[in-house]
């Protein structure tokens, strides 16, 4: 989180920068829009590029941003500060995150049971054959992988192993302890392997 | 060789990149380990490439943002005090059954909108008493009675709906003359006088002994007694200054269907 933080420090502020989180989360629930001005803009990024790593679709990344900042604002009373502001802001996108997927999961299915298989040719999801190169096959496998998991997987692999967030911010997003996390990371990394081997073998990056 | 197994696997799951010697040494003699190492490293490789993927810029603007704020605030307000209202509305009402439940209703004097099936309830009925109401039915099975100077129907297939009933009737309390029209007279004949000249009706003396709408003693023993009154189409309304009775006119059926000596009628009552 504090990679994610300091990734993001391009921005114009429009409140007072030298104010925490939490200041500014109490400002802003009493109303005051330069407050909710600036933790949008402190947080816009960090919150989207975790979304885009789970959607991979830059419009459905940015309307669920929305959502992100709008449910937060909505429910600041809720907000304890006994949590950092950002960690509490993260575990709603990734609650809204989850609500998606399994939204898309359930059109998906629709659609293939509409179609019977026979549009699998112009799912949205599938790749470009023009586009797929071999680095490309090896982007697009790595995707899939990730994909395949279940919810509780993927934002672990998300969250500790291309976000790279220390395992004490992870419990705290998701509101468990550390060794917790520490043994759920190890399933989902296993899950995965399971998942990216074949994949990985089809292209030829395994023998 | 199983303990070094094992102990490849902890490694590999913590996420480390670089083996000790032994086990290092290990992979060359165990199929199992080396592809499990191959595998790691490769997640590595994807895992490097993955990160080093530039994320595109976000760039929704705050501005949209904060409409959306500001119509979800606004779309919420109106709830924010319905809620309330809603409670205070109940309660209200709750408060008014209550007390309407509470007065009793015979002390109170019969009000204008009383129609004539409360003013009928008011009295015992007598099934089959013709005494009270001498009826007549024609060929249509309208049953002709006459109160108040008023032509009255009893019509058996299609009886209304008391609600509507109690909406459209004016009250006329306990004086109703109840008058048999003679067996041998056209019903549409009665109506055609009626509607010729409405205002006699008005002078019509009032007889308050009687009841207002007895039981009618048509048909079957079997079948149940009941009375509809109806009014005759009229664009005026009728005042019977007398009885403080009020007939209001009453739209039924098309205006083309208005027609003198016609034997449409308006419904006004049914027990």
């Amino acid at each position: 989180m504090e990679r994610a933080l300091a990734m993001d420090n391009l921005y114009a502020g429009a409140g007072d920068r030298t104010l925490t989180d939490e200041q500014l989360a109490a400002k802003a629930r009493e109303g005051d829009a330069a407050a909710m001005e600036e933790l949008y803009l402190r947080y816009r990024q960090p919150v989207f590029r975790i979304v885009y790593r789970s959607t991979r679709n830059i419009d459905e990344a940015e309307d669920i941003v929305q959502d992100v900042f709008l449910k937060a604002f909505e429910r600041l009373h809720t907000f304890r500060e006994q949590s950092r502001f950002s960690t509490w802001l993260m575990r709603i996108a990734l609650n809204l995150c989850t609500d998606r997927a399994r939204m898309r999961q359930r059109r998906q299915e629709l659609l293939e049971r509409e179609a019977d298989h026979k549009l699998a040719w112009c799912h949205p999801d599938a790749p470009d054959p023009i586009q797929t190169t071999q680095q490309n096959a090896f982007h697009e496998a790595f995707y899939t992988a990730l994909n395949q998991l279940p919810d509780h997987h993927r934002q672990l692999i998300i969250l500790r192993d291309l976000e790279e967030m220390d395992y004490e911010t992870i419990a705290q997003i998701l509101g468990t302890s550390v060794g917790a996390v520490k043994l759920r990371v190890m399933r989902a990394r296993r899950a995965f392997k399971a998942k990216l081997e074949p994949l990985l073998r089809a292209i030829g990056e395994l023998e | 060789m199983k303990r070094l197994c094992r102990e490849l696997e902890r490694h590999l799951e913590s996420g480390v990149e670089h083996l000790p010697d032994a086990l290092r040494a290990h992979l060359t003699g165990c199929a199992k380990c080396q592809r499990a190492w191959q595998l790691h490293r490769a997640y590595q490789r994807a895992l490097q490439a993955a990160r080093g993927e530039p994320t595109p810029a976000c760039e929704l603007p705050w501005s949209r943002v904060q409409t959306q704020l500001a119509a979800r605030a606004v779309s919420r307000q109106p709830l924010a005090w319905l809620r309330p209202a809603l409670g205070w509305g109940m309660a209200v009402a709750v408060a008014l059954a209550v007390g309407a439940a509470l007065v009793p209703w015979g002390s109170q004097p019969p009000s204008r909108g009383e129609t004539l099936a409360q003013a009928h309830r008011s009295k015992p009925r007598v099934p089959n008493a013709p005494s009270q109401a001498d009826t007549t039915r024609d060929a249509a099975g309208t049953v002709s009675i006459e109160a108040q100077g008023v032509a009255l129907a009893l019509v058996d297939p299609r009886a209304p709906d008391a609600r509507v009933v109690a909406q459209a009737t004016p009250r006329i309390g306990e004086a109703a003359r109840v008058q048999p029209p003679a067996l041998d007279t056209p019903q549409k004949g009665a109506y055609a006088a009626r509607l010729r000249d409405t205002e006699p009706l008005a002078r019509r003396p009032i007889d308050r002994t009687e009841e207002v709408m007895g039981a009618p003693a048509f048909g079957a023993a079997s079948e149940p007694p009941f009375t509809v009154a109806s009014l005759p189409l009229t664009p005026f309304s009728v005042n019977d200054s007398v009885a403080g009775v009020e007939y209001l006119p009453i739209s039924y059926g098309s205006p083309s269907s208005y027609r003198e000596g016609s034997s449409n009628e308006t419904i006004i009552g049914s027990f």
